[in-house]
């Protein structure tokens, strides 16, 4: 289930509200008499990148699918850019070392299945309450996402003194669906940052890369325009060797502007964060800063929040 | 993470579209060159040999030394004319033993991964292989050049060997002379290899000089900052996630009281 829109802060005591922790999707299936799994969006495995993670199966009652987020903190906020390195470490040692330094916390807002029991038709206060009581004790490795009945305001303001990435409200009431979209969940931005798809690049004068921008809006994909601050060459390696498509996707864009006659398309299945001081009036990005590519997500999930 | 190769195993009319994920990795430790005087990373530099310059890729062509200092030149046009057409379909050429085919003979391997849609069809193949005991030889297009194949299936899925071809493998190098035995030296010998046979469990087996290094490295970096050899402590997201809920129960008078219906407006639609 996906987050369908973004919002202002509010209160309502139809909605339950949660952090919303800057780190990557995650379902974990535990087994207390078996083991851990974690699999992420792109249906990646990931706990050979997280090991430190490999018993929290103890710490459930019974046989469960948790839906939640893996995060790493680093002085004592979540920091995207230290799982986002994680997960794509392969190096055994280098994994370790990590782990030791940067342990990883799996933080679990929903529960999907219990006892070989699917829960998702259940409301989500039911399923809140479920999930309390699957899990035995919090740990630093496994933690509970902490819920605040009808008070959107006051945490997102607390969220922006503490620089986190904002709130997440839920409709009281809400089912599961898994893999969909619904305006039942509504983030509410802190941090002004988003997830595009890249769509090409343009190899500009003294090895500056421009990388074109897109998000969907049903199945079109928009032009968002060019960012180039912060690409590092780590991340361009992986899109120049991208394969290519032979055109760019989308139904409308300036054809001629800031090199895009010159760009080289992409088959869209790269997906990037971008930062940005402010969105302009027609949806474009202030000051955008790349802030390297993502394996966790897929470029369907990257649209247009404005729609 | 990432596949390597993304193509079709074609069986007859059916295409199944699979993507290759390799199967091995290099787990060993690799340094980087550093200056001595300041730790900086020492770069690479491409400079021509004769006038000391240096090239960038634009200025650098490709030459084949067929004489000493004799070279042709093959273009990047020259090389497009000749290269094999694109195809990414792994074609699946006869069925035959696994035991057939000489150990020799495999290169890489890689897991075979059904990619959406070709999941009824990639099962039936692993099935039925596995139960007729059979593995297939198949050939497909990798970067440039043709590439030889099998695809074997396995309990857990279906595992691609890139293979040599034939010309690749090499004979033994040098002949040696095989001396008469004799009958109790072969049963000695015989006797000693059956006293010695257990089942090959590769978790007991590790590289002891990789274990050392990192080790040491371990150490070394442990050594550097003593006072940090725990671990850093990040802050907790419990501690967080409770820091934040104590403010919001203090702040105000509407402690713990859901409060009443403030919508903001939604974001419009551009």
């Amino acid at each position: 289930m996906l987050i369908g829109a973004e919002s202002k802060p509010f209160d309502d005591p139809d909605y339950l509200f949660e952090l919303k922790l800057d780190g990557e999707r995650c379902l974990a299936y535990l087994d207390p008499k078996g083991d851990v799994e974690l699999i992420n969006k792109r249906d990646v495995r990931m706990l050979s990148k997280l090991p430190e993670l490999e018993s929290i199966h103890r710490q459930v009652r019974d046989r469960c699918i948790l839906d939640g987020e893996l995060i790493v903190m680093v002085d004592g906020v979540p920091d995207f850019s230290e799982i986002r390195r994680r997960s794509l470490m392969s190096n055994p040692f280098r994994i370790s070392l990590a782990a030791d330094k940067h342990p990883a916390c799996f933080t679990a807002y929903d529960i999907l299945y219990l006892g070989g029991e699917p829960v998702v038709l259940r409301p989500l206060e039911e399923r809140k309450d479920l999930l309390r009581r699957t899990v035995i004790g919090e740990t630093s490795l496994l933690a509970l996402s902490r819920v605040f009945d009808g008070h959107g305001t006051a945490l997102y303001s607390l969220a922006e003194q503490k620089d986190l990435e904002g709130v997440v409200a839920k409709r009281k009431g809400s089912l599961y669906y898994p893999g969909k979209r619904t305006k039942d969940w509504l983030k509410i931005k802190n941090l002004k940052d988003d997830d595009f798809v890249v769509c090409g690049y343009i190899q500009k004068q003294d090895h500056l890369v421009s990388i074109v921008l897109g998000q969907y809006r049903g199945s079109a994909m928009l032009y968002k325009g060019h960012v180039t601050m912060g690409v590092s060459r780590g991340d361009f390696n992986i899109i120049s060797r991208h394969p290519r498509a032979d055109r760019p996707l989308f139904s409308s864009y300036p054809e001629t502007k800031g090199g895009n006659d010159r760009a080289v398309w992409l088959l869209p299945d790269l997906v990037c964060t971008v930062s940005y001081m402010e969105r302009t009036e027609n949806g474009g990005l202030r000051h955008p800063v790349f802030k390297g590519l993502r394996a966790d997500k897929t470029a369907e999930e990257c649209v247009d929040p404005f729609q | 993470m990432a596949a390597t190769h993304k193509g079709a195993i074609s069986f007859g009319l059916v295409h199944i579209p699979v993507a290759l994920h390799t199967a091995t990795q290099d787990n060993d430790i690799h340094f980087n060159q550093l200056c001595k005087e300041d730790n900086s990373r020492v770069r690479y530099k491409k400079i021509c040999a004769s006038c000391g310059k240096e090239v960038n890729s634009g200025d650098i062509i490709r030459g084949f030394e067929y004489d000493k200092d004799k070279y042709v030149i093959v273009t990047d046009e020259d090389l497009e004319k000749i290269k094999t057409e694109k195809d990414k379909t792994i074609q699946i050429l006869h069925f035959t033993d696994l035991t057939s085919i000489r150990p020799i003979y495999y290169d890489k391997t890689y897991h075979a991964v059904p990619e959406a849609g070709g999941e009824k069809a990639f099962e039936l193949l692993r099935r039925s292989m596995m139960e007729e005991g059979k593995i297939a030889v198949a050939k497909t297009v990798m970067g440039n050049g043709e590439t030889l194949l099998c695809v074997i299936p396995t309990e857990e899925g279906v595992l691609i060997e890139k293979m040599f071809f034939q010309d690749e493998i090499k004979d033994i190098p040098k002949p040696y002379s095989r001396p008469e035995l004799n009958e109790t030296e072969l049963t000695m010998a015989k006797t000693l290899i059956g006293s010695m046979v257990h089942p090959f469990d590769p978790s007991l087996y590790h590289d002891e000089y990789q274990v050392r290094l990192k080790q040491l490295i371990q150490d070394k970096i442990n050594g550097k900052n003593i006072v940090a050899s725990q671990p850093e402590s990040g802050g907790n997201v419990i501690d967080l996630m409770e820091a934040l809920q104590r403010s919001i129960e203090q702040s105000g008078d509407s402690a713990g009281e859901t409060p009443k219906k403030k919508r903001a407006p939604r974001k419009k639609s551009s």
